[in-house]
């Protein structure tokens, strides 16, 4: 196997050398959609989206508190 | 109340805080400035107590935050008072006199434990306040909290104390929600050129008069705080844990998860617990994990190592630990009319001030690093090489830590470890992020096994650019152990290092 290449500055192009190809962010990007897919109702979604307009006018501080 | 006629001379003088007669040196220095009442004594004693051997009393000072609470709501009163304040400067060095202390400020600048301003105000006097956590008995190895450098002049010397501000609400004018306000948007203003410093009064003219007459005082909306902290220059998102009357963390871990990489992050935290409201600046953590739950498939959230938050609350000193409800050191246990009492547990809403391009939530940050160690084959045989490597045992829980940061604040860290600054070996894969274009803000979650975590190591990143959305699951590199991968190839190199010092600068710690 190769050197990590050593220096005082070491770039990029000389760190990504003699790469070989990964199937990791295939994999990612297709469970990820076929997640999304299966997902009718994406409750993270669902809970951003929701009505938080009652919050708007809950005290949130006052005296003695 | 302090009276300034004329000018007058300073009058400043060191007050000796000697071990066993705090009693009657406080009563010296509430002699001496007539505006410190029992209240406010109590409140600097609890903190200050076994700490401050030497306190100095700066009896006339001219405070630009109570000059703007004066001008906008006190010289509105018949009855006339001053607009003057008092200073009181805390050290931790014993006999010394006040001529040492100004004509050689920098012989007494590590035992400068900070300053506080006393108001003319009755009962809650307590205004600007900057205390340095690490002289008051908090020990640097084991609590993190936000702070920012600020100086104090006392008669042409200057000192430096390196704290969160801190101030108690007037009650009349301002209420907790504006004394926590106020602390965010301090240490902002003083820690980031980008803000613009903003005063008490303008917290009240900034407060919305929907509700009603904005003075003398009234609680503070959700509404207000959003429109404060935009007109700040902030863009403030809202947590709101599903745990609603069930005072139960539990029921919403990822929620509390969200919130604890925010306050990682370096954010201060508004959170409210109905009807009262407090400001995470930190954190305490512990050695072992308070949660068996996992994660993900493989990972236990850094949240579970979590002991206590550390929060800034107006009604006490600052710096006190919020812990779980079942804490017997939980300083929320002290509150008898709050009902259920301020923990962990009852935080009802979380109000973090991010700034713009930090689109991306902190759970689908999660979600996509979680995905790209675990989804693929590949990603979970690096994961167990970099074990085998580092030896670490069957079993052993592993910690996924997630924090926001600036692409600045990332490579200059990183070119400090690939130097080998940080623990003398030099890390090459360092000087990846380091010649990268990044965005303004990053994602990174860092892995480790729970001993390396508890050394400030870790053996794996996965780097995403925060302007990103949730589909765009494209991440700028993940490396595992002496490997990297980027842009669908993979790097690696049998000489490269496995572990790798944690990013620690965020919450001020080295």
């Amino acid at each position: 196997m190769a050197q990590i290449p050593k220096g005082r500055y070491v770039r990029v192009r000389d760190l990504l050398r003699d790469g070989r190809p990964t199937s990791i962010p295939e994999t990612v990007k297709r469970r990820m959609r076929e997640e999304r897919r299966q997902t009718i109702i994406d409750q993270d979604l669902l809970r951003q989206q929701e009505d938080w307009n009652f919050l708007s006018c809950q005290i949130v501080g006052a005296e003695d508190a | 109340m302090s009276q300034v006629l004329g000018y007058s001379e300073s009058d400043i003088e060191a007050i000796e805080v000697e071990a066993g007669s705090e009693d009657a040196a406080w009563g010296e220095i509430q002699r001496r400035c007539g505006s410190l009442t029992d209240w406010g004594r109590d409140l600097l004693r609890e903190g200050l107590d076994g700490s401050v051997r030497t306190v100095v009393v700066e009896p006339h000072y001219i405070c630009r935050d109570f000059r703007d609470l004066y001008s906008g709501f006190y010289s509105k009163k018949f009855i006339e008072r001053t607009s003057f304040c008092s200073r009181l400067h805390f050290f931790s060095v014993a006999s010394v006199g006040i001529d040492d202390i100004v004509s050689s400020p920098q012989t007494f600048q590590d035992s400068y434990i900070g300053y506080t301003v006393v108001q003319p105000i009755r009962e809650r006097c307590i205004g600007r306040t900057v205390i340095d956590p690490h002289l008051i008995g908090n020990a640097k190895a084991s609590f993190y909290c936000l702070r920012t450098p600020m100086k104090a002049h006392l008669n042409g010397a200057e000192f430096h104390v390196s704290g969160f501000p801190y101030s108690s609400q007037t009650t009349e004018a301002t209420v907790c929600a504006h004394a926590a306000l106020w602390g965010v948007c301090r240490y902002l203003s003083e820690r980031y050129s980008a803000y613009q410093e903003v005063h008490p009064y303008d917290l009240v003219r900034m407060t919305g008069a929907t509700m009603g007459r904005r003075a003398p005082y009234r609680g503070m909306t959700y509404h207000d705080y959003c429109e404060i902290l935009t007109a700040f220059g902030c863009y403030p998102v809202f947590l709101r844990p599903r745990t609603e009357h069930h005072n139960d963390w539990t029921l919403d871990k990822p929620s509390f998860c969200d919130i604890y990489a925010y306050v990682e992050s370096g954010f201060p935290v508004l959170v409210s617990f109905r009807g009262h409201v407090a400001t995470l600046i930190g954190h305490t953590s512990d050695t072992t994990l308070h949660s068996q739950e996992m994660e993900s498939l493989r990972f236990h959230n850094s949240f579970s190592l979590l002991k206590r938050f550390v929060v800034v609350d107006d009604n006490f000193f600052p710096y006190q630990p919020l812990g779980f409800k079942a804490d017997p050191e939980n300083y929320g246990n002290a509150f008898t009319n709050l009902d259920p009492r301020p923990s962990i547990d009852s935080i009802y809403v979380a109000v973090v001030p991010l700034p713009e391009k930090a689109f991306l939530p902190a759970r689908e940050a999660r979600r996509i690093a979680y995905r790209h160690l675990e989804d693929d084959q590949e990603a979970v045989s690096l994961v167990d090489s970099a074990l085998d490597e580092l030896s670490v045992p069957t079993g052993e829980p592993l910690i996924a830590r997630l924090f926001l940061t600036s692409s600045i604040s990332f490579k200059k860290r990183k070119r400090e470890c690939a130097e080998g600054f940080l623990d003398g070996q030099a890390d090459s894969w360092s000087f990846l992020p380091v010649d990268l274009n990044l965005p303004h803000f990053v994602w990174v979650m860092e892995i480790s096994s729970l001993s390396l975590h508890l050394q400030g190591k870790a053996f794996g990143e996965v780097v995403l650019d925060a302007s990103s959305g949730p589909d765009e699951c494209d991440i700028i590199y993940m490396r595992i152990g002496s490997s990297v991968m980027r842009e669908g190839e993979l790097f690696s190199y049998d000489d490269a290092l496995v572990q790798f010092p944690q990013y620690t600068h965020n919450l001020g710690e080295r």
